[in-house]
């Protein structure tokens, strides 16, 4: 839900270079860290994830032009290492269709990483004390989304764009195109205030859909969702 | 996003792009970004963005079509050079020519190329697990969605899906995507299996070989030499 749609030429060079160096470092990370055995036996099931979120992407959702990452999903299922590199697959994917620039895959991918990362983390402190998985999955979104929304805020001030084309993006998910409007001259702070109601709508649409997920997933094919404990199994 | 329509573009229609090996219309995309993060004028990247139409035309692709992929880029770009109040039109033209030809480059790239041929490039530099996924992501896109679409128009046909109401197209579109990651699972161990029956040992067989390159890798190379030289000039 926290994409930076930023066309290329627009972000000043040393930020989109620093966004690909910081990327590559993780996945060199993500890499090294995942043993090279398992992640052969994983890479089925790591592009087909990335699959899944690139069709979550590409869905509109009823009359909200709003769009699925399924990117806390993906760290759920495969990890934080592995969802880390899904999202990295799914942006390199969209760039080449256009959907964002090329030179900012690098800060997507950590914007969107960030995602997968703390759905993985968090999902697995919270179901140790939240009874419904489902609960624990939706909070865990929610707190997720709002931290990857909280950073692409701050890479926004960091590179100094025009905080305007970022909060575009929203709108055009929640209006109809024609109703946009160029914004100019946007602080930070009266952009965090603009986005807010449009981050809101979305953090909701994302945690509940990746709550169902989850909850369907759980009773159908609960190994899925990473080593369960029995006991939760068996309720 | 329409994959299908592109992988149609890039494997049923022939010309010279077409023709021309991955790598040079990879270099040609470099070719083309560098112009586009150097240049600061309007006049060599409206050029860039004329001879990569005319490149279209050449290579017997629907150009509307085609260019519709880059309404994205030009939206978000427009909607950035209309904020930028008090510089001129200068200014805003840049920002959308940038945004616009860099996007008609890549589109070019991958609508006169079998993604698998790109792939074959980007093993080269990529570490190879990293492009395996992605190879898989490829082939599974095509599986996923056609199943997912098949239950989507299920949902719909069965009134499970209505346009004013949002949460239970929310409850059910969660339902038919946990099915699709439980289908997704499985496919993956399938797959898994599959791979390793045929000898998988890190590393999907991509064929690449310096025997692709041929003259007409002179073309987009030409093109891509040509819009640099220009805003370098």
């Amino acid at each position: 839900m926290s994409h930076i749609h930023l066309p290329d030429g627009v972000i000043p060079v040393f930020w989109w270079v620093a966004g690909y160096i910081i990327t590559a470092v993780i996945l060199a990370i993500a890499f090294s860290r995942t043993k090279s055995s398992e992640t052969r036996k994983k890479i089925p099931l790591l592009g087909i994830v990335a699959a899944l979120m690139l069709i979550g992407q590409s869905v509109p959702l009823g009359f909200i032009p709003f769009h699925l990452n399924l990117s806390v999903l993906a760290g759920i299922v495969l990890g934080p290492w592995l969802g880390f590199i899904a999202v990295f697959i799914t942006n390199l994917f969209l760039a080449f269709l256009g959907h964002g620039g090329i030179t900012v895959v690098g800060l997507n991918t950590l914007v969107v990483g960030s995602e997968a990362v703390l759905g993985y983390l968090l999902f697995n402190t919270f179901r140790r004390y939240i009874p419904s998985f489902a609960v624990a999955a939706a909070v865990t979104t929610v707190i997720a989304l709002l931290l990857s929304v909280s950073l692409m805020v701050g890479v926004v001030a960091l590179s100094k764009i025009n905080p305007g084309l970022v909060l575009a993006e929203r709108i055009e998910r929640t209006t109809p195109k024609k109703e946009v409007k160029p914004i100019s001259n946007v602080s930070i702070p009266r952009f965090v205030e603009i986005i807010a109601p449009f981050a809101v709508i979305g953090i909701a649409i994302e945690s509940v859909v990746t709550a169902l997920i989850i909850r369907f997933v759980v009773e159908v094919r609960p190994e899925i969702i990473g080593s369960l404990p029995r006991r939760r199994l068996r309720e | 996003m329409d994959i299908s329509f592109i992988d149609n573009l890039a494997y049923n229609i022939d010309s010279v792009m077409h023709r021309a090996s991955a790598l040079s219309k990879i270099i040609m995309v470099i070719l083309v970004i560098t112009t586009v993060i150097i240049s600061a004028n309007p006049v060599p990247l409206a050029f860039a963005l004329i001879l990569l139409i005319l490149t279209i035309l050449v290579s017997n692709l629907p150009v509307a079509r085609v260019l519709s992929f880059a309404g994205y880029a030009f939206f978000f770009s427009l909607i950035f050079a209309l904020s930028q109040v008090g510089g001129g039109i200068i200014g805003p033209l840049v920002i959308v020519l940038k945004a616009v030809t860099a996007a008609v480059s890549l589109i070019l790239l991958i609508t006169t190329t079998p993604y698998p041929q790109v792939f074959a490039i980007l093993q080269r530099m990529l570490p190879v697990v990293l492009v395996d996924a992605m190879l898989v992501t490829y082939r599974s896109f095509f599986i996923i969605i056609g199943q997912i679409d098949s239950r989507l128009s299920v949902m719909r046909m069965r009134g499970g899906y209505s346009p004013l109401s949002i949460v239970k197209n929310l409850g059910n579109t969660g339902r038919i995507i946990g099915h699709g990651v439980i289908h997704a699972w499985e496919l993956s161990e399938a797959m898994q299996d599959a791979m390793f029956v045929r000898g998988y040992k890190g590393k999907l067989p991509l064929a690449f070989s310096w025997s692709s390159i041929s003259g007409y890798d002179i073309f987009p190379l030409l093109v891509g030499s040509v819009i640099l030289a220009v805003a370098v000039i």
